[in-house]
């Protein structure tokens, strides 16, 4: 079940340095969007810039009707989406495109969930259902990277959730000095990441998610990623933003918006 | 039970309203079946559709302009088999009309597609693609030699009785040559216009844009450019013209044919707004009601020279 339509907005309010939560009256999201999952909002009255822009889900609110994405001031578009006050409207098609998977068996598995700047909103959804669904808290490991503490996405909620929570940034400022995969690396050595029952959920840049996808090949841990790219319909319609997935002996392209936004890491060609 | 009479006539072709999806922007119809009602449209012209599959051009395959968007998709497509395999049952459920668009990059490949398609159950007409602006090859180069255009037309011609359309290239000096070699080759309906050639730099790294360094442009940015072809085509030609170029809304369609098309075709404003064709259609109708007109029909071509301002 998906909408087209125009939502009032609810609430736009900052939530760390040029990033704002917007939360959205929007029924059919509120009930039906799934971890992964995102929607292609328009805010602009004109033709300038001319396209829809896609945003992960963050929260759900069914109980509200309401939805929420997180999102970083950064161009044209984002400047209209962060100066929306409450009683605006905007218009809203989704939940568009597929989920995370959660690894079966998901009670005995551990759950390592990947999240970089704003690729957070998303993952904490999915950090949220398996929590909801009964998961050990233990057994969701949650590490949460930016290039700065200011940058970092979603802190508070990862934490308010209970699971087990790691910080990285480049400078140091918040958790360890180092990028993910440094935490992954560490993991590792402690032995957290046995292959057979691990399963590795990663958002963020793409360089990012390269990097882990490379990581998870390395050490055989099955890992899913959600892409990022231009995705100007999201219907699947345009082909504008297709990604590179191997197939038998080469390779296809798929369409982020419909065949993904994940995928498995071990599919995707990075280049 | 609308108001006024919609169906429209072009050639051979019945349309149960003027309001057509442009090919390229609507994939194969299912993808937007949940959000639009299919059976309101006038009818879907499908993506282009070649005689085997490609997987189409690398990315980065699109950009955004200046209220346009530049794409270089290279007709990633599924093939004449698997579309009529996979894709056309699902169409054949509804009433609008199904349009092939058929690309290739010989002219003998245009004739088998055509071959192919003629007599096919729920398939109403082709466009013939003959100017795609993003193939190595054929494509677009039929599009913009009378000569070409006229064999290539022709050729298809003899090999399918569905109504034929042809797709013209605006990226010519005079689209009245192109468009009349394309009725004598057998065109019964020409739609225009495809997307004017262009490209797009990105100054801080020094490179294009685009892997393809050129793409078609389309969206708003094109709507004069598209208005005042298909008008100059009318003149010219006696066969209709489904108006086509950066069409956002139900005036834009309508300034279309006035201009001189008797259908509108919906593009890039699909990408933006999936129920934007049914808008359309709607507000079509809305103005009818407010010009006193009864039939879609009479305002085709009725475009006039503005009035000087002194006259009160």
């Amino acid at each position: 079940m998906r909408c087209a339509e125009y939502c009032e907005v609810v609430a736009n309010q900052p939530v760390a340095t040029d990033q704002f939560e917007i939360e959205i009256h929007c029924p059919t999201v509120a009930r039906y969007a799934q971890p992964g999952q995102f929607v292609q909002m328009r805010v602009q009255s004109g033709y300038e810039p001319l396209f829809s822009r896609p945003f992960s889900v963050f929260h759900r609110k069914p109980d509200r009707d309401t939805f929420s994405v997180v999102y970083l001031v950064r161009g044209t578009f984002t400047q209209l989406l962060a100066h929306k006050q409450a009683g605006d409207r905007v218009f809203v098609v989704g939940p568009l495109g597929n989920r995370f998977v959660v690894a079966e068996p998901q009670h005995e598995k551990v759950h390592v969930l990947v999240a970089g700047g704003v690729g957070a909103p998303p993952l904490y959804l999915l950090a949220e259902e398996m929590v909801h669904h009964g998961i050990a808290h233990s057994n969701v490991v949650v590490i949460n990277g930016a290039r700065r503490q200011d940058l970092l996405v979603c802190q508070g909620h990862f934490a308010g959730l209970g699971v087990r929570l790691f910080t990285a940034t480049e400078d140091g400022s918040a958790g360890i000095k180092g990028k993910v995969t440094d935490v992954l690396e560490s993991l590792r050595e402690q032995g957290d990441l046995a292959p057979e029952r691990c399963q590795i959920y990663a958002c963020g840049p793409t360089a990012m998610l390269e990097a882990v996808a490379a990581f998870a090949q390395q050490h055989h841990v099955p890992c899913q990623v959600s892409l990022e790219t231009l995705m100007p319909c999201g219907l699947g319609v345009c082909l504008g933003c297709a990604v590179k997935i191997r197939t038998g002996d080469g390779y296809d392209y798929k369409r982020a918006c419909v065949d993904g936004p994940i995928f498995d890491a071990a599919e995707v060609l990075w280049r | 039970m609308s108001r006024v009479k919609m169906d429209v006539q072009l050639g051979p072709l019945h349309l149960q309203n003027p309001v057509l999806v442009a090919s390229g922007t609507f994939g194969y119809g299912s993808e937007y079946a949940d959000l639009v009602d299919l059976n309101r449209l006038g009818g879907i012209m499908v993506k282009g559709t070649t005689l085997r599959p490609r997987a189409g051009n690398p990315m980065p395959r699109m950009v955004e302009t200046a209220s346009g968007c530049l794409n270089a998709i290279g007709l990633q497509n599924v093939g004449v088999e698997a579309f009529i395999r996979e894709k056309l049952p699902f169409l054949r459920q509804y009433r609008c009309a199904v349009i092939v668009n058929i690309a290739a990059d010989v002219r003998e490949e245009f004739e088998e597609l055509a071959e192919r398609l003629d007599g096919v159950e729920g398939v109403h007409a082709l466009e013939l693609n003959i100017s795609c602006p993003n193939q190595a090859r054929g494509g677009i180069e039929f599009g913009v030699d009378p000569e070409a255009t006229y064999d290539v037309v022709s050729r298809v011609r003899r090999r399918t009785r569905l109504p034929l359309i042809v797709k013209l290239s605006p990226n010519v000096t005079d689209i009245r040559v192109t468009a009349r070699a394309a009725v004598d080759g057998g065109a019964d309906i020409l739609s225009l216009v495809n997307t004017f050639v262009g490209t797009a730099i990105d100054a801080r790294t020094r490179q294009f844009k685009l892997a393809n360094i050129t793409g078609g442009l389309s969206g708003p940015a094109i709507k004069p450019l598209a208005l005042y072809m298909v008008w100059k085509v009318a003149q010219a030609v006696s066969v209709p013209i489904i108006g086509m170029g950066g069409i956002m809304n139900a005036t834009d369609a309508v300034e279309f044919m006035l201009a001189g098309a008797s259908a509108v075709a919906v593009g890039t404003a699909n990408y933006i707004n999936p129920r934007v064709s049914i808008e359309v259609l709607e507000g079509i109708e809305q103005y009818l009601i407010e010009q006193g007109e009864t039939d879609v029909k009479a305002i085709v071509g009725t475009v006039k020279r503005c009035k000087p301002e002194s006259e009160f």
